[in-house]
């Protein structure tokens, strides 16, 4: 990956999204620039994983409009959507097989068959995790092992933007500072443009120079 | 055939000696306080009135030779199967069209088949008896496939997702669940092959030794039949398990 800068490869008007007559986002607005790392915090319940939702169109906004690189997601096709911009979850899901078979594992559908297969063990070394790893069987894993697995899983796709959502939140301490020194080092070492959600406001500080706060629904820039 | 002579009186006389055995259910529910007397009552009354009211609508089909007339009979247990399956299944939207269509398509292409290479006879006795044994089995088989269907779509929400975020269509996501859906619908029908005759004898056996019936015949019939119930179980399972797909939204779930 080279370290790339351009800028407002996100942006996001007005979102919305209503469930059951309540707005679980009201209005959101903001931009994200290339190479850039954003903090999403908030109180639990307060539409962070919602927002992240929307950004890879799992979950489709009641309204507003999402613009990746002046395209609006809403009109793309949603997997060429969730393929540019790359959600890993909390408690990321390793199939079963080895670390190899899940770094493989989306390239077995339709979608990416014509991306070109990446090197796995450079995946595994953009993670910090050694390319022996790779044999391994992924249940056999710890909570952040698994984690950098997921994120090299998505990175395989060269997505646009990564998404994490809680990622050191079933962490203990150590791991915690281990993954987040990990996503410091994919935006700052490769320009990977990141979007992290966390309740801890220490981790956010320690991610990003920017923090956006989402409560009942709106945002605002701390 | 040996000949069985039917005496209405005696039909009826026999059919309100089998109701002491209610009466005694009815006694234990009140004795045990089960609470179910009024419920074993109802649905009582409602089995002899049901049936007779069936069994004259049946018989004046089978009295009028009418094609047309059968097939509309058998449309319209279609659509009583497809409705109570639909109400059997939560989580999809437009559950009638897919139960409809699954059940339409598993009875109708198996009984076709059949008639087809004229092991069915195109009789309404035959068409309506064997029609709605079949349509019976595409219901339960539906209902099966895809309440497990929604359940191992539940049950696994977060690895659907995950393929999703890596770029899988839903039809890719969800398509590794819909195999055990299928196997799981169709685990009844395979068991009941497997002790056909050593458990219980089979119904439509049962009846036609009852009638007077040669028991090799009624044995080559009761295989027809469980051929049947499995050949086209195991197309509405596949049917709806698919248009289940479809129908389905497992994105936008806030």
């Amino acid at each position: 990956m080279k370290h790339i800068k351009y800028s407002d490869l996100l942006i996001v008007r007005n979102l919305t999204v209503n469930s059951d007559g309540v707005n679980i986002l009201d209005g959101v607005s903001f931009s994200l620039s290339k190479g850039e790392c954003l903090c999403l915090t908030g109180p639990s319940g307060a539409g962070k994983t919602v927002l992240l939702k929307c950004l890879n169109r799992l979950i489709k906004p009641s309204a507003g409009e999402i613009l990746l690189d002046g395209h609006d997601t809403g009109k793309m096709n949603p997997v060429e959507v969730r393929k540019q911009i790359c959600l890993v979850g909390q408690l990321p899901v390793l199939f079963a097989g080895t670390v190899k078979d899940n770094l493989a594992y989306p390239f077995t559908f339709r979608a990416n068959q014509n991306l070109p297969v990446p090197d796995y063990a450079t995946l595994m070394e953009n993670v910090g995790l050694s390319p022996e790893y790779l044999t391994k069987n992924a249940s056999k894993l710890s909570g952040g092992e698994r984690q950098k697995v997921a994120t090299a899983r998505a990175l395989g796709l060269k997505p646009a933007i990564l998404l994490f959502d809680e990622p050191t939140a079933a962490l203990d301490e150590a791991s915690k500072l281990v993954i987040d020194d990990q996503i410091r080092k994919l935006n700052r070492d490769y320009g990977m443009t990141i979007i992290v959600v966390t309740h801890d406001m220490e981790e956010a500080r320690r991610l990003s120079r920017r923090i956006l706060r989402i409560k009942e629904g709106h945002l605002e820039e701390i | 055939m040996s000949g069985v002579i039917y005496d209405p009186f005696e039909g009826l006389v026999k059919m309100l000696l089998s109701l002491i055995l209610v009466v005694f259910v009815l006694f234990l529910s009140f004795k045990f306080r089960l609470q179910l007397e009024r419920e074993i009552v109802t649905a009582t009354f409602r089995s002899i009135v049901q049936l007779m009211a069936v069994v004259m609508v049946i018989a004046a089909v089978f009295r009028s030779e009418n094609l047309p007339l059968v097939l509309l009979v058998l449309a319209v247990m279609v659509v009583i199967a497809a409705e109570t399956s639909a109400k059997r299944v939560e989580g999809i939207n437009k559950p009638f069209i897919v139960t409809f269509s699954a059940i339409a398509a598993g009875s109708g292409i198996a009984l076709l088949f059949l008639v087809l290479l004229g092991v069915i006879p195109i009789k309404p006795e035959f068409l309506i008896t064997v029609g709605s044994m079949t349509i019976g089995g595409c219901m339960i088989i539906c209902s099966l496939a895809m309440n497990r269907f929604s359940a191992e779509i539940k049950a696994h929400h977060n690895e659907i997702e995950t393929a999703l975020c890596l770029g899988a269509t839903q039809e890719e996501a969800i398509r590794p669940f819909l195999g055990e859906s299928v196997k799981a619908a169709l685990i009844p029908s395979i068991d009941r092959l497997k002790t056909l005759g050593i458990v219980v004898l089979p119904g439509t056996m049962a009846g036609m030794i009852i009638g007077g019936v040669d028991p090799i015949w009624a044995a080559e019939y009761q295989l027809v039949i469980v051929f049947l119930l499995l050949g086209s179980g195991c197309i509405t399972a596949l049917i709806a398990t698919t248009l289940t797909q479809k129908y389905l939204n497992i994105t936008d779930e806030i």
